[in-house]
């Protein structure tokens, strides 16, 4: 047991450097400060859409009753001259990306005795791909806006006196039922968390996963290299001890770098969250989870990373360097995307019978769906998860156990295309190297 | 005379490939025996074999009377093994790493503190012992291996290359640091390619080509059984079985 911890203390010195814990702090850092800045986002992007930048090329008394009207609702209005010619320039001018042009004739359009719809322009400079660019850019509230306001005036000139009503005689109430619990809200904004969930979520355990592969396996490879792994198998220890110290340690790394990205992600959870009326009915839906499901969903997670631990040290043993171990770390990686990007896309669960199979068939998708499967009530597929990455990592254990028990630890190696004569060493005269 | 290492018809196959074909050869308590040959001749896998590292396929060796293929875990209490080109954990310190490889070998900390100590003593690195060994010249990690090799004062210490790579001065220091503790009664088991190596330390060697052993014996019964000047010209007849 002293050889065991004496192991294990020079893997975790190994292991947890500066240089690892830095990368941690930077990762949490990134979260916080992702979350901040879709929160300034979102922000101004709420800012800017109460400000407009209006061209009113018709410039009429029904036109300038309208812009009023606009004012009066709430909007700040940038208004130009009739003259001019580059609306954007203009909007520019205002620090807005977009301009609105009421073209002349407008008026005349509507008032006349065969009146027809009349279209408003709107200009938006498009200067990125971005999400958050285009943002800013959107005028529909104001076009929703004049469009309520003339159709309110029109309504008036016919003599209609409940203008409101004429204009939306039918409303709706929304309402969202998930796994037997209804709540009203809008399933509009019960997508747009679960997809904020579903994004986020499997990026924190792509990167745990990757993290963990690539420190066991540069672990593994560098004794390899350094022939230091041979004085520790020659040594009066335990076999299993050195594999264990090694798992261990990669695990318990694995598990701060966890909780850091845990915590930085519920500060990026933080910044983005909604209203306490959005999260209360979010609540009634049964989309909340409990304290016992977050440590069973930890379990889950820690169960995942000993699985990439065993599976990298299986692949791990037969680099010969660092080059080839970036190459066996490959398999671990196909592993982990596919069931992430399948989904990200697609609900696993929907999927023909055949293909779901082969999706749950990799032990990293469970982890992708437990939280899915967890607010929806799928507590049974949770489990049978849980129980078949056990068994997963029970069978990787025990081949690792035999490879490291047998000299295949030393002799199992995959050259990677190189030819076999330049692998090994020459054959070279006795005093030559 | 005590044997310390006893090997009886080794042989290790790699799929049909035998690289060592039934070897036997005997070491005695205190002796430098080396193994020469050229590289792939088999002298790496007897010495692996040898240090529990690779199992036989065939035959076996008795270690202090312990079997590798038996008592493998017996073995390596009588053993240590220096690698060819082994480096050591880059981000410990010399002293540290002595320590860790103290205690991996001792249990009782006051005995493994005296390894250390006697490791200090050997390798002269002095105060470079408290630097990080990523530090280190390759001439000082070899004096840091070989101290931790012969720490912990075992039955046979198997050493692949002791000084390949190493200047003039380096190589003659750790050369005259062997042939002490054989001296002291320690057994040294040895693969060099440097036959002036060979000729100043070791007290018996063996001929291997191609997995076989064709002749073991002193330095000097060899050149004169050959009737040639060098260690080369002994090993260029022997494997043409003259």
């Amino acid at each position: 047991m002293k050889k065991f911890a004496v192991l294990l203390k020079k893997e975790l010195k190994e292991m947890l450097t500066l240089q690892t814990l830095f990368s941690f702090v930077i990762c949490a850092a990134a979260f916080f400060l992702l979350g901040n800045f879709m929160n300034s986002v979102t922000e101004t992007a709420a800012e800017n859409a109460g400000k407009i930048a209006l061209i009113d090329q018709d410039d009429t008394p029904y036109t300038r009753s309208v812009i009023d009207a606009l004012k009066q609702s709430g909007f700040t209005v940038y208004q130009g001259e009739k003259t001019e010619s580059d609306p954007i320039a203009f909007a520019g001018k205002h620090g807005r990306s977009s301009a609105m042009v009421i073209p002349q004739g407008f008026t005349q359009g509507l008032m006349a005795d065969n009146a027809q719809p009349q279209k408003i322009k709107v200009y938006d400079l498009v200067t990125s791909g971005a999400i958050t660019a285009s943002l800013g850019s959107m005028d529909s509230a104001a076009v929703e806006a004049i469009s309520r306001i003339t159709s309110d005036q029109l309504l008036a000139m016919q003599g209609v006196k409940n203008a409101e009503l004429a204009r939306d005689p039918v409303q709706t109430e929304k309402y969202t039922q998930v796994s037997g619990h209804t709540a009203q809200i809008d399933s509009a904004e019960v997508y747009s968390f679960l997809s904020s969930q579903s994004m986020l979520i499997p990026i924190v355990v792509f990167l745990l996963i990757v993290f963990a592969s690539q420190m066991i396996i540069s672990a593994i490879v560098n004794e390899k290299n350094d022939k230091t792994l041979e004085t520790l198998l020659s040594a009066p220890i335990q076999r299993t001890s050195i594999l264990f110290s090694k798992m261990i340690a990669a695990g318990l790394v694995s598990l701060v770098n966890a909780s850091v990205f845990m915590f930085g992600y519920g500060g990026f959870m933080n910044q983005m969250d909604s209203s306490d009326l959005k999260g209360r009915l979010l609540s009634s839906l049964g989309l909340q989870i409990t304290v016992p499901q977050y440590v069973l969903i930890g379990v889950q997670l820690f169960l995942t990373i000993l699985i990439a631990l065993t599976i990298s040290i299986l692949l791990g043993s037969l680099a010969e360097d660092i080059k080839a171990a970036q190459t066996v770390v490959m398999p671990v990686m196909a592993m982990v995307m596919i069931p992430y990007f399948i989904c990200l896309f697609a609900d696993v669960n929907m999927l023909p019978t055949a293909a779901k199979l082969l999706v749950y068939a990799i032990p990293f998708t469970h982890t992708f769906m437990a939280i899915p499967n967890t607010l929806f009530g799928n507590q049974m597929l949770f489990f049978v998860g849980i129980g078949y990455q056990l068994v997963f990592f029970i069978i990787c254990m025990v081949l690792a156990v035999k490879l490291f028990s047998s000299d295949k630890i030393l002799t199992l190696k995959i050259n990677f295309g190189k030819k076999r004569a330049v692998s090994g060493k020459k054959r070279t005269g006795l005093l030559g190297k | 005379m005590e044997k310390t290492l006893q090997v009886c018809d080794l042989k290790k196959s790699y799929g049909k490939k035998e690289a060592v074909k039934g070897i036997s050869f005997e070491v005695d308590r205190g002796e430098i025996f080396a193994l020469i040959g050229p590289n792939g001749a088999g002298k790496t896998t007897t010495i692996r074999m040898i240090a529990t590292l690779l199992g036989p396929t065939g035959g076996d060796a008795l270690v202090s009377g312990n079997s590798v293929v038996e008592h493998p875990e017996r073995v390596r209490q009588c053993i240590t093994y220096l690698p060819d080109e082994a480096g050591a954990y880059k981000t410990m310190t010399g002293i540290g790493y002595l320590k860790f490889m103290a205690d991996l070998f001792v249990r009782d900390g006051q005995k493994a503190q005296e390894c250390v100590d006697y490791a200090v003593q050997k390798c002269g690195l002095g105060d470079r012992l408290h630097d990080k060994i990523g530090s280190y010249s390759r001439g000082m990690i070899r004096k840091l291996l070989l101290s931790r090799a012969v720490m912990t004062r075992p039955d046979l210490a198997i050493l692949d290359e002791p000084t390949s790579g190493l200047d003039i001065l380096n190589a003659l220091e750790i050369r005259r640091m062997i042939k002490d503790l054989a001296a002291e009664g320690m057994s040294f088991l040895l693969s060099s390619h440097n036959m002036l190596e060979i000729e100043y330390l070791s007290d018996r060697v063996g001929i291997i080509d191609k997995g076989i052993l064709h002749v073991t014996g002193t330095c000097r019964e060899l050149k004169e059984r050959y009737n040639t000047h060098n260690l080369e010209e002994v090993f260029e007849k022997a494997v043409a079985g003259a």
